[in-house]
């Protein structure tokens, strides 16, 4: 045998030999990683609430059973009791679900056994939280079913006050519409006082309210926004031309109110309000002297009001103001001032 | 805190951190203490938890400094602490064997008629 083939020989060997490294260090990473993998399944049938934190508890505690097999197993046996930990796990999700599905059932509906179920649920899990998490959170949990009981209280008296904007009120009054809304938005200006300002409609609440209407129009609401101009120049800014295509392509219906518009007998009356289904009416009151231009997006008070009187008033408002106005592409082929 | 299905299983954890009440434990450290596997201690801690028997919170370690992820640790709070040695107590007095049948003692010898 020449040296050449010699050398060739011992060359493919050391290639060999490092292959087979390379891919038996493969296939231990792969292998080492079978357990995580059904954690992370495992995890996956539990609700999401909860996800994350078993997750994080159950990875550390297989890091842990695996750290303490490290030094005297060889890897598969560390395969072998990982995968088993990991496997416990996942049985263990499905009774975890399992028992948290049988506890809390979801309402049936406004009234009846659901509804009382739910708030014996929300009854047992407070007094459960109280013994074991610290004072500031049971002070939370006391300030938020005063609030909600609070809520349901003046519901049931006709009218509810909030002291500032309540966006999850806005929000789930929007998702859970079925026939109809309606809404004034009175505009405001930028501090040039010439220029509309939008921010709310850049705010993460509008962004979310706007993505919900979207969705109950899809399903066949109608949503209806009337614009009240306070200067007559912005029927034609940009800004509020831009918002209205938007708001028209999301297929809500849009119409702008100018000050010369304005029923001489409605005058007195102009305020932001939605009207949720011809059945609950939401104001929002800004300050009464504002300092500043942008002082009116800033509501200093809420309201809900059930009363069918004050709602069959507003309505009556909407409709009045809404046949005085006209749509947004009558008005804005004109240029705007100065531009 | 709420009630609680105390099953034998949900006993022998209880038992485990009466062992020594204030001391916090780790999942692992159950599974070897009481030698239930996974599967079976971990929807034990979660009703435990759930009811209030128990407090879960991450151990306070730096996970960069340890070199590892903060782990898990469970104890009992007060009320389930008092709850646990109640209900052990309880369970020891029904399981506790009856006492041994002694022989009657008979008021009269034998053989003998009033």
């Amino acid at each position: 045998m020449s040296g050449a083939a010699i050398l060739l020989g011992v060359l493919a060997g050391v290639v060999g030999v490092v292959i087979g490294d390379l891919a038996s260090s493969e296939i231990r990473g792969r292998l080492d990683r079978i357990p995580y993998r059904l954690i992370q399944f495992a995890a996956r049938r539990l609700d999401e609430t909860s996800r994350a934190d078993a997750t994080a508890e159950w990875t550390a505690e297989l890091r842990a059973v695996l750290r303490q097999h490290a030094a005297d197993t060889v890897p598969l046996a560390r395969l072998l009791i990982g995968t088993r930990f990991a496997l416990g796990v996942v049985r263990a999700a499905r009774t975890i679900d399992r028992d948290l599905r049988s506890v809390v059932k979801p309402p049936a509906g406004p009234t009846g056994t659901g509804l009382a179920t739910t708030l014996a649920e929300v009854a047992r899990t407070a007094s459960s939280l109280r013994s074991a998490a610290p004072p500031l959170v049971t002070d939370l949990v006391d300030a938020e079913l005063a609030r909600m009981s609070a809520l349901v209280t003046q519901l049931h008296a006709g009218c509810a006050t909030y002291s500032g904007e309540d966006q999850d009120w806005l929000l789930a009054l929007a998702r859970n519409t079925r026939t109809s809304l309606d809404a004034t938005s009175i505009t405001t200006t930028d501090h040039t006082g010439l220029r509309y300002d939008g921010s709310f409609w850049a705010s993460d609440l509008a962004q979310r309210y706007l993505l919900t209407q979207r969705q109950i129009i899809a399903s066949g609401v109608p949503v209806r926004r009337l614009f009240i101009l306070d200067r007559p120049e912005l029927a034609h800014d940009t800004a509020l031309a831009r918002l209205c295509r938007h708001q028209t392509q999301l297929g809500i219906q849009i119409r702008l109110l100018a000050p010369a518009e304005v029923p001489p007998d409605r005058l007195g009356q102009l305020t932001d309000f939605i009207i949720f289904d011809h059945a609950l009416a939401y104001e929002t009151l800004g300050p009464a002297h504002p300092t500043r231009c942008t002082d009116r997006d800033h509501a200093i008070s809420t309201r809900l009001y059930l009363d069918p009187t004050q709602i069959a008033d507003r309505a009556r408002l909407f409709h009045d103001l809404w046949q005085a106005a006209t749509p947004p592409t009558t008005r804005q082929h004109r240029p705007e001032p100065g531009a | 805190m709420s009630e609680l299905r105390l099953t034998l299983a949900v006993v022998q954890v209880l038992r485990a951190f009466l062992d020594d009440v204030g001391q916090p434990r780790y999942g692992y450290d159950l599974m070897r203490q009481t030698g239930f596997p996974s599967g079976k201690l971990y929807p034990i801690l979660s009703r435990l938890h759930r009811a209030g028997w128990l407090v879960r919170e991450n151990e306070g370690v730096d996970p960069a400094a340890e070199g590892r992820p903060a782990r898990v640790v469970y104890r009992l709070s007060p009320d389930g602490a008092a709850a646990a040695r109640g209900e052990l107590a309880a369970l020891a007095e029904q399981l506790r064997p009856p006492e041994p049948v002694r022989p009657i003692r008979r008021l009269r010898p034998q053989g003998r008629s009033a």
